[in-house]
């Protein structure tokens, strides 16, 4: 039998997507394949742009994932934040369940003082669990002066999720990608935090912001290890396709 | 997320409980929830209450406060419920209400002395190692978490948010004594964990205002250290934690309380060099009173 695993997506961005078609419909796909969306906003100052706030709610939303906004060197900060909570709330889906069908009651409808047990033990899940985190990581030309923080950032991640027990893979994909692509894979899957420090030295920012085709491209190495390559690549590259020929 | 805003003189319902509390102010924010000061409006009593709508984090502090309610250090729990307001759950803890200013805004209004720095992190030392003692690293070491008790004249810890069993993954911490985020290793609970946060502490309470930030990099703190006039053998010692390499508590904590042992000796000598002083002054005013005497009488002598 195959062993549980959770599987995430963290969209990094700094700004709204701009080409390429709506991010929180890669969001719902993505969740439809049971791996979850997570959004970070890096706001340049404290001030409020809403129509690119909106946009990383709404990614988070359709990935029924996580969303934050941070300053850029509160980025690491964040993205553990923001992947421990999101592994949290699918344990908690998980287990409730489970609950649910042995005991038929919910986590909240049993005593406070009696729920550390259950407790302990989705704690314990979350420790030994296999995790799969795909960084989506906004390399547009806003992310010049931040580029050195985020690749810090990604090596923290690393460095956080190896603290448990269980086993983690980092992957990283940069949009846009070099050569008007649209995003590129920088790492696939990995264990290997040495690898994952030389890779990202190959981060360099400039260009468009095409989100949602970055989102798709990590759905499909996610999926890629399940599914035939070939499969994926039709379903992913159709929508752009599309979208090249406006 | 995690967090709620509550209005002077709103009432809380515990459900499980029916114990009703009053909001008197708030005392603080974190990354999982609230603090306010509450008045339990069934025995009179003023208390603190932790609320979050993070049901994990909130059961596993209440618990991990229970176990460690023999230390001294930590604030006596109250009871565990929950409270439901326009369909929204959150989830408490009562504890405790402990007069008092944190370290942080304490060290913003004076400066203090590398010798009280000293006595503060043998204090806290002492508390990890119990910690470590039961297979538990404390985690979340910062000033904001350490009170100063007027009420017990004492220094207490309010936030067990970050208390990890060893080899187990950290979940709460807050970057600038987090060794990851310093790129110093794993997020990982061990006793070299808690080392990291607590010398990063000491680090803070020597250089105040001039403690770089994890920007600047590692190198900085160092710098800021070698200006802050500890003697060189417990300067390097201090190096070797923040680079992390091996270095126990208890050897930490050892030469430490040499440090302070010296100091006190130091100020001890000098005080008594003070007395020296005066057993001078008083020897050589005698000597002084001395010959005047002989020199009136000679004069007297001589005159008659």
């Amino acid at each position: 039998m195959k062993k549980p695993e959770i599987k995430q997506i963290i969209v990094v961005t700094d700004g709204k997507s701009n080409i390429g078609g709506s991010p929180s419909e890669a969001a719902m796909q993505a969740a439809r394949a049971g791996i979850t969306v997570n959004a970070i906003g890096i706001m340049a100052s404290r001030e409020m742009d809403d129509e690119f706030l909106q946009e990383v709610e709404e990614i988070a939303q359709a990935g029924k994932g996580i969303s934050e906004t941070a300053m850029i060197q509160d980025l690491g900060h964040t993205m553990h934040m923001v992947t421990q909570k999101s592994m949290n709330k699918t344990i908690e889906t998980i287990v409730g369940k489970q609950l649910k069908e042995i005991l038929g009651n919910e986590l909240e409808e049993i005593p406070p003082r009696s729920r550390n047990k259950i407790i302990e033990y989705m704690d314990q899940l979350g420790e030994t669990i296999g995790l799969k985190c795909c960084i989506v990581m906004d390399c547009s030309g806003s992310m010049g002066p931040k580029i050195g923080t985020a690749r810090q950032s990604i090596i923290e991640l690393m460095n956080s999720l190896k603290g448990r027990g269980g086993k983690s893979e980092i992957a990283v994909i940069a949009y846009p990608g070099e050569n008007g692509d649209y995003c590129r894979v920088v790492q696939s899957f990995t264990e290997d935090l040495d690898q994952i420090k030389r890779s990202v030295l190959t981060l360099k920012t400039g260009g468009t912001t095409p989100t949602a085709p970055a989102i798709k491209e990590a759905l499909e190495l996610i999926q890629g290890e399940h599914i035939q390559k070939s499969l994926g690549n039709d379903w992913s590259q159709t929508p752009l396709l599309k979208e090249s020929m406006v | 997320m995690g967090k709620c805003d509550l209005g002077l003189g709103n009432i809380i319902v515990g459900k499980w409980n029916q114990r009703h509390y009053k909001i008197l102010s708030k005392l603080g924010e974190g990354g999982i929830g609230a603090v306010y000061r509450v008045v339990d409006l069934d025995s009179g009593t003023v208390c603190a209450l932790k609320i979050s709508n993070d049901m994990q984090s909130i059961t596993k502090e209440y618990e991990k406060l229970r176990d460690f309610q023999q230390l001294d250090a930590i604030p006596a729990v109250g009871e565990l419920d929950d409270w439901v307001q326009n369909e929204e759950k959150m989830h408490f803890f009562s504890m405790e209400y402990i007069q008092g200013c944190d370290l942080k805004k304490y060290i913003r209004s004076r400066k203090i002395s590398i010798q009280t720095a000293i006595g503060i992190i043998l204090i806290i030392g002492g508390i990890f190692s119990k910690f470590h003692q039961r297979g538990y690293v404390f985690g979340d070491l910062k000033l904001e978490n350490l009170m100063l008790d007027e009420v017990k004249g004492s220094i207490r810890i309010i936030d067990l948010g970050g208390v990890t069993a060893m080899g187990k993954g950290i979940k709460e911490f807050t970057p600038l004594y987090d060794r990851a985020s310093w790129n110093m290793g794993l997020r990982r609970a061990d006793e070299a964990y808690d080392l990291f946060s607590l010398n990063m502490l000491f680090a803070f309470l020597l250089l105040g205002e001039k403690m770089p930030n994890i920007s600047h990099g590692i190198e900085r703190v160092r710098d800021g250290l070698v200006q802050a006039g500890l003697p060189s053998p417990f300067l390097r010692l201090m190096e070797k934690v923040l680079y992390q390499k091996k270095v126990s508590m208890n050897h930490y904590l050892k030469q430490l309380r040499k440090l302070y042992n010296q100091k006190l000796a130091f100020d001890h000598r000098y005080r008594i060099s003070i007395k020296d002083l005066r057993i001078n002054l008083v020897f050589g005013g005698s000597i002084f009173l001395f010959l005047l005497i002989i020199w009136f009488s000679f004069g007297k002598l001589s005159l008659g």
